[in-house]
């Protein structure tokens, strides 16, 4: 698993754009995207909190941290 | 050696070789192979690199993972227990699943995998068995190999569960070329979660699904489309069903989800493929691909080269069921 350095924290209020689907940008990794598509469905239903979500999210993007830097720096520009 | 068509000799040598193996083929072809470290599926029909595709029943096709896996295991699922895909594999690799067309496994799978424990944490790749499409009208059924064991299994995916190195991670990725067609205003809601439609919601407005096709003549080649977060995520037709006034399709239309018709191509499903995979950076990493058994009929890959090697599938495994996708799976360093 790469460093913390590779993504940006999760307190940044980007995260939770992302995971209520209200960020213009998505990932181009494919699990990402389901991923995301399926944490804004459970958030809208009040089957999981943003912050659940945001953990949720924040975990499988650090496994795939290497591929999606190039996200990271649209979504995040710097951290 | 990944991702060929083999004779049963040369087949049967890899496996006495005690490499581990995912084969597909004919199901005389993959009953007469030795017990080993393999597991398979019917199937007849692959594209292939440098060459036309094929209608293939003398040889099987073979993808060999031996060189990435530092630790597998075999299963096989029910519709009672592949809820446990997930939870079964490794804490770092994948699954790779090949699951039986039209058995009741194969609709739990599809319909409810979204909500498996695990379902997101290593990817989970494959697809569903076939057979000829002429055998597949006469009612002749799929079947899934645990080439361990040497169980054939007409109701059971078989999933091989392969764990990698620290240093490596698996990513799945899809090429659909079937974006969603915005030219028209057109939306469609289920009101139910099924493979098949009669009234859904088009354009919040109760209606058939099965008279708007006809009414508007609709070309079912093309898939409708569900935006997953920036993916496409496909449900092909299957029938449409006159006497019922009923649709079916090849996945199940989710219930609550905003589907559209598709864009069509202006160019060959061959030379749209190519396009993309351009410009893809990781295309030269694939250690294993799959396509839809309707991008090869409809997309004449039987007389068209896409560049790379793989089974035609009755359904993609990406997580979930897809449709006329392009799935593949890459190891990141």
């Amino acid at each position: 698993m790469l460093g913390n350095t590779n993504i940006p924290p999760k307190n940044r209020p980007e995260w939770r754009s992302i995971v209520t689907g209200s960020s213009d940008h998505h990932f181009d990794n494919f699990v990402l995207k389901m991923k995301c598509f399926k944490t804004s469905n459970q958030i809208k239903s009040g089957q999981i909190t943003i912050e659940d979500a945001v953990e949720d999210l924040y975990k499988l993007a650090s496994k795939y941290s290497r591929s999606v830097q190039r996200d990271f720096k649209i979504i995040f520009k710097e951290w | 050696m990944q991702d060929k068509l083999l004779t049963i000799a040369e087949a049967e040598a890899l496996i006495k070789k005690e490499r581990l193996l995912v084969i597909f083929g004919e199901e005389a072809l993959l009953t007469a192979l030795p017990q080993g470290n393999w597991i398979g599926g019917t199937m007849p029909y692959f594209y292939l690199k440098g060459t036309k595709g094929v209608f293939d029943q003398e040889h099987v096709f073979v993808t060999d993972f031996t060189d990435y896996a530092k630790e597998w295991t075999v299963k096989s699922y029910g519709a009672d227990d592949i809820k446990n895909i997930a939870v079964q594999g490794f804490d770092n690799g994948f699954q790779f699943t090949i699951i039986p067309a039209y058995q009741p496994v194969h609709q739990e799978f599809a319909v409810n995998a979204d909500s498996y424990d695990k379902l997101y944490d290593n990817p989970v790749i494959g697809l569903v068995a076939g057979v000829s499409l002429e055998d597949l009208s006469n009612g002749r059924l799929t079947k899934t190999f645990n080439g361990l064991t040497g169980e054939v299994f007409i109701e059971k995916a078989v999933t091989l569960h392969i764990g990698l190195q620290d240093h490596q991670v698996a990513r799945l990725e899809i090429v659909n070329i079937f974006g969603q067609d915005h030219s028209d205003d057109v939306v469609i809601e289920p009101i139910e979660t099924s493979f098949k439609q009669t009234d859904c919601l088009i354009n919040g407005e109760k209606k058939n699904l099965y008279d708007y096709l006809i009414e508007h003549d609709i070309d079912t080649k093309y898939p409708l489309v569900c935006d997953y977060a920036g993916a496409g995520i496909n449900a092909s037709f299957e029938f449409l069903k006159a006497d019922e006034r009923a649709v079916t399709f090849y996945a199940p239309l989710f219930k609550g989800y905003k589907y559209k018709f598709s864009k069509k191509a202006a160019v060959s499903y061959a030379e749209a493929f190519r396009e993309r995979v351009e410009q893809l950076e990781d295309r030269n990493n694939m250690i294993f691909n799959c396509n839809c058994i309707l991008n090869y009929m409809y997309g004449d890959l039987e007389n068209h080269d896409i560049g790379y090697s793989g089974p035609a599938a009755f359904g993609e495994i990406a997580y979930s069921l897809v449709n006329q996708t392009f799935t593949y799976l890459v190891i990141d360093q």
